[in-house]
C-alpha cells in the first residue's frame, strides 16, 4: 500500500549530516521526515557480525549487504557496484544503513586550516570556497560539542574556545614515536570524537582497538548515534526507503520525492523544503536520475556540474619494523599524526599532506605475512611476536585538486530495484604525484629515525582511497562551475538543499566529516531563518 | 600467557563456531564443532599433525574439532591429504628441523595443506574467497601468543589511559 507523507522538511539520507540537520530542524518545531535507503541495525548485531567475519580487515564486512540498497563490497570478491571508468580505481566504501558510513571510522573530527578555504587566491591553485574559516568557526565548535571532540590545540586550525573533550591519553607507541621523531617531525594528538570520560550517555574509551570497523561500546561518536538522536527528537524515520526521483514545479521548486520500499512499492512524499544527504556518490546519482522535460540532464544539473570534481585523498602507505618494541594495538587505532606539511607556500608547487600514524593491532597482518613466508613451529611464534611488537603502519592524507573530469555518472548497470548504479572516473595529476614524492621522502626519513628494517612502501603509482569523498555537489558563487551556493542550496531550485561532504569544493588534508557536520548545522540554520515566518 | 579476569573469561567463553564468508553462522552439523564431546574420526591424527607443525603440545581440542570440520569443507581431499602429510612428517623428520616449510616439489600439495592447517590455528579462518570459513577469533594461536601484551581487537584493554604504560 502506498504511503504518501507530507512534512515541512524531507531529508534523504540518515547519515551523520542529514541526521544532525534533521535534529536541529525538529527541535526548532519543524515536522521532519527522514528517509534512509538501508535498514536499522543495532550495534550489538554489528559487533557480532564483526567477530564472526572471515574478513576482519575489511571494514565493510560487518555491515549487512542488501541488493535493494546496494553498497560497494570488496570481499570475498568485489561486487562491482561501482563501475570504474577511469585510469585509477576509486574504491569507495560507504554504508547504506541507518547512521551511514561513519559507523566505521576512527572518529577523526578535524577542522580545515584557514588557507584551505582560499586556496586559489592564496596559492594560485584549486578553488576558493564561497565562505571562509571565520564563517564556519562557530559551527565547527557546535559540531565538536555535539560529538565530544578532543585533540591537540595547536594544529593549525585556530580556536575561539577550547576543545569540549579532554584528550585521550597517548599510547606507549605514540609516546615513543613522538619522542624519537622530534624535532624534525612534530607528532600531535589527532582531533577525535572519542570519549576520554563518560559523555552524552556513552562510556569512556577502554581501548578495544576496534574503532574501525565498529566501536563495540560507542565510546566514539558516529552517525548511528546522530540518527538515533534525530528520531528521539521527533523526526519521523522511514528506513528501507530508496529515493529514486525528485519532482518539481514550473518554477523549479521541488514538490515531491518518490521512493521505493524494499518490495518495490513506490511512495510519494511532499514537503516545503527538501534536503539531500545521501553521500557524495548517491546524492549525485539521485539528481542524475531525476530527469524531466525541463531538466533533461537531471535536477540541479542544468550546467552539467553534478557529480564532477570528485575528490578523495589519494593515499600511499609504508610499513616497517621499528628497532624497539612499541606494541601497536593498545588504545585507539588512529591516535596521532604529523601536520607540518598541511599548509605553506609549497602548495603552489605540490600537494600538501598530513601523515597518519596507525596504532591498530598488527597481529593479524603480520601473522598472515609470516605464514605466507613459510614459517612454522617456534620460529613462527618468534617472528609473529617480533613483528607484532615493532610493526608501524603509516599513510597520508594528501590533497587532490578539484578536476571536473573526475566525476560520478550513471552506469549502464541496474540494481535489484532497476535503478542505475554509479560509474566513477578518477585520475591523478602531477600536483598529486609531486606531493606523493615529498610524502615518500618523509616516510624514508621517519623510518630512518626509528631504526626501521623491513621497510615496505605501497606500490609506486598506485593510490588507495581514504573514503573522504568530496566535490561532487560543490558549493560556489558561480553557477557555471558549482552545484550549490554558499548555503548548500541548489542554484536552480530554491527549496532544495544538500549536505554532506559532496558540497565541499576541496578536500584539504584532513578527514572531512567535521567540516560537513559544521556545514550541515549552518544549512539547518539557514532553512530555519528562511522558513520560520512561513 | 595472561591470566584473564573473570569478566574477560566470561566474554571469551564459547567463541568457537563456524561462519561462512557472509558472516552467517552455519547450521547444525558445523555448529556441532563447538561441542568437544562429539567424537570425530581422524581427530587424533589432525592433532598429531597440528602439534608437529605448531610445535605446541597443548592445543585446544574444541578448536581442533571445529578446524577439522572446516578444513574438510574447504580443502579438496582433506582426509587423504592429512594422512599423506602425516606420513611425510613422520618419515622425513628433517622437514621439521628447518625454519620454514620447504617440501619437495612432488609434495607441494602436502605443503599447501600444512599452511592451511597453520593458517586455521593462527588466523581462525580456513579457505579463501567465497569459501572462507571463520572458526574462532579469541582462541587463535596468534591471539594467545601476544596475550601478555594485547587483547584481541574488539575486547576491552582496560580503563582509559591504561595503554599509556610501557607494555
Amino acid at each position: 500500500m502506498n504511503k504518501n507523507y507530507s512534512a515541512d522538511v524531507v531529508v534523504i539520507g540518515a547519515g551523520v549530516n542529514g541526521s544532525l540537520l534533521a535534529t536541529r530542524l525538529a527541535k526548532a518545531g519543524k515536522s521532519v521526515l527522514l528517509l534512509e535507503s538501508g535498514p536499522k541495525v543495532g550495534r550489538d548485531q554489528l559487533v557480532e557480525c564483526f567477530r564472526a567475519s572471515a574478513f576482519k580487515s575489511d571494514f565493510m564486512s560487518p555491515y549487512p549487504f542488501s541488493p535493494m540498497a546496494p553498497q560497494p563490497r570488496y570481499t570475498p570478491e568485489p561486487n562491482d557496484y561501482l563501475h570504474q571508468a577511469g585510469p585509477h580505481p576509486f574504491a569507495a566504501q560507504y554504508i547504506r544503513i541507518f547512521g551511514g558510513t561513519s559507523w566505521h571510522w576512527a572518529a577523526q573530527l578535524w577542522r580545515f586550516v584557514p588557507n584551505d578555504f582560499r586556496q586559489h587566491s592564496q596559492y594560485g591553485v584549486g578553488k576558493d570556497w564561497p565562505i571562509g574559516y571565520e564563517d564556519l568557526e562557530d559551527y565547527y565548535y557546535q559540531a565538536e560539542t555535539i560529538a565530544g571532540v578532543g585533540g591537540s590545540p595547536d594544529n593549525g586550525s585556530p580556536r575561539s574556545k577550547p576543545y569540549p573533550m579532554e584528550r585521550v591519553p597517548a599510547s606507549w607507541l605514540q609516546q615513543r614515536v613522538t619522542a624519537r621523531l622530534a624535532p624534525d617531525f612534530t607528532v600531535l594528538d589527532d582531533s577525535t570524537g572519542r570519549n576520554s570520560r563518560s559523555f552524552d550517555g556513552r562510556p569512556a574509551c577502554c581501548g578495544n582497538n576496534n574503532c574501525m570497523p565498529v566501536c563495540p561500546i560507542d565510546a566514539q561518536y558516529h552517525g548511528g548515534i546522530a540518527a538515533q538522536q534525530a528520531e528521539n527528537s521527533g523526526v519521523k524515520v522511514i528506513t528501507e526507503a530508496v529515493a529514486y526521483q525528485l519532482e518539481h514545479d514550473a518554477q523549479g521548486r521541488i514538490t515531491a520525492a518518490n521512493y521505493y520500499d524494499w518490495n518495490k512499492v513506490s511512495h510519494r512524499v511532499t514537503a516545503e523544503t527538501f534536503v539531500l544527504a545521501a553521500n557524495a556518490i548517491e546524492t549525485p546519482k539521485l539528481l542524475l536520475m531525476s530527469t524531466s522535460s525541463t531538466f533533461p540532464q537531471g535536477i540541479a544539473n542544468a550546467r552539467d556540474n553534478v557529480g564532477r570534481n570528485l575528490c578523495d585523498h589519494p593515499a600511499i602507505g609504508v610499513t616497517f619494523d621499528v628497532d624497539e618494541e612499541i606494541w601497536p594495538g593498545r588504545g585507539p587505532v588512529s591516535p596521532c599524526s604529523i601536520g607540518q606539511f598541511r599548509d605553506g607556500d609549497f602548495r603552489r608547487e605540490h600537494a600538501p599532506f598530513r601523515i597518519d600514524i596507525s596504532n591498530a593491532s598488527q597481529v593479524a597482518s603480520v601473522t598472515k605475512e609470516v605464514l605466507a613466508e613459510g614459517y612454522f613451529g617456534k620460529k613462527l611464534q618468534e617472528e609473529i611476536r617480533f613483528r607484532a611488537a615493532r610493526r608501524l603502519s603509516i599513510k597520508n592524507a594528501l590533497e587532490q585538486l578539484p578536476d571536473p573530469n573526475n566525476r560520478v555518472t550513471l552506469s549502464g548497470n541496474k540494481d535489484a530495484l532497476g535503478l542505475p548504479t554509479p560509474s566513477l572516473y578518477w585520475d591523478i595529476n602531477d600536483y598529486v604525484v609531486k606531493g606523493t614524492e615529498k610524502t615518500r621522502e618523509c616516510y624514508d626519513a621517519i623510518a630512518a629515525r626509528l631504526g626501521a628494517t623491513n621497510v615496505k612502501h605501497s606500490k609506486s603509482g598506485k593510490f588507495s582511497n581514504r573514503q573522504h569523498i568530496t566535490g561532487t555537489l560543490s558549493m560556489g558563487r558561480d553557477p557555471a562551475t558549482s552545484v550549490t551556493d554558499a548555503w548548500g542550496r541548489a542554484h536552480d531550485h530554491e527549496n532544495l538543499f544538500m549536505v554532506g561532504t559532496g558540497v565541499m569544493p576541496t578536500v584539504g588534508t584532513c578527514n572531512v566529516t567535521l567540516t560537513a557536520m559544521a556545514l550541515a548545522l549552518r544549512t539547518a540554520d539557514k532553512i530555519l531563518q528562511e522558513t520560520q515566518h512561513g | 600467557m595472561t591470566h584473564y579476569s573473570r569478566r574477560r573469561v566470561l566474554k571469551l567463553a564459547g567463541l568457537v563456531a563456524i561462519a561462512s564468508a557472509g558472516g552467517q553462522l552455519l547450521s547444525l552439523p558445523p555448529l556441532k564443532a563447538a561441542q568437544p564431546q562429539a567424537p570425530l574420526a581422524g581427530l587424533d591424527e589432525f592433532l598429531q599433525v597440528s602439534r608437529l607443525l605448531t610445535q605446541q603440545a597443548d592445543l585446544n581440542a574444541t578448536v581442533a574439532h571445529a578446524l577439522m570440520l572446516a578444513l574438510d569443507q574447504t580443502q579438496k581431499g582433506f582426509v587423504s591429504g592429512l594422512a599423506q602429510l602425516n606420513h611425510l612428517l613422520q618419515s622425513q623428520p628433517a622437514l621439521l628441523q628447518q625454519d620454514r616449510l620447504a617440501f619437495a616439489e612432488a609434495d607441494a600439495e602436502s605443503e599447501k595443506l600444512a599452511k592451511a592447517i597453520l593458517g586455521g590455528w593462527y588466523n581462525g579462518v580456513v579457505g579463501k574467497g567465497e569459501r572462507a570459513l571463520y572458526v574462532t577469533y579469541v582462541n587463535t594461536l596468534a591471539s594467545q601468543l601476544v596475550s601478555d601484551k594485547l587483547v584481541p581487537p574488539g575486547f576491552s584493554y582496560g580503563p582509559v589511559g591504561s595503554w599509556a604504560q610501557r607494555p
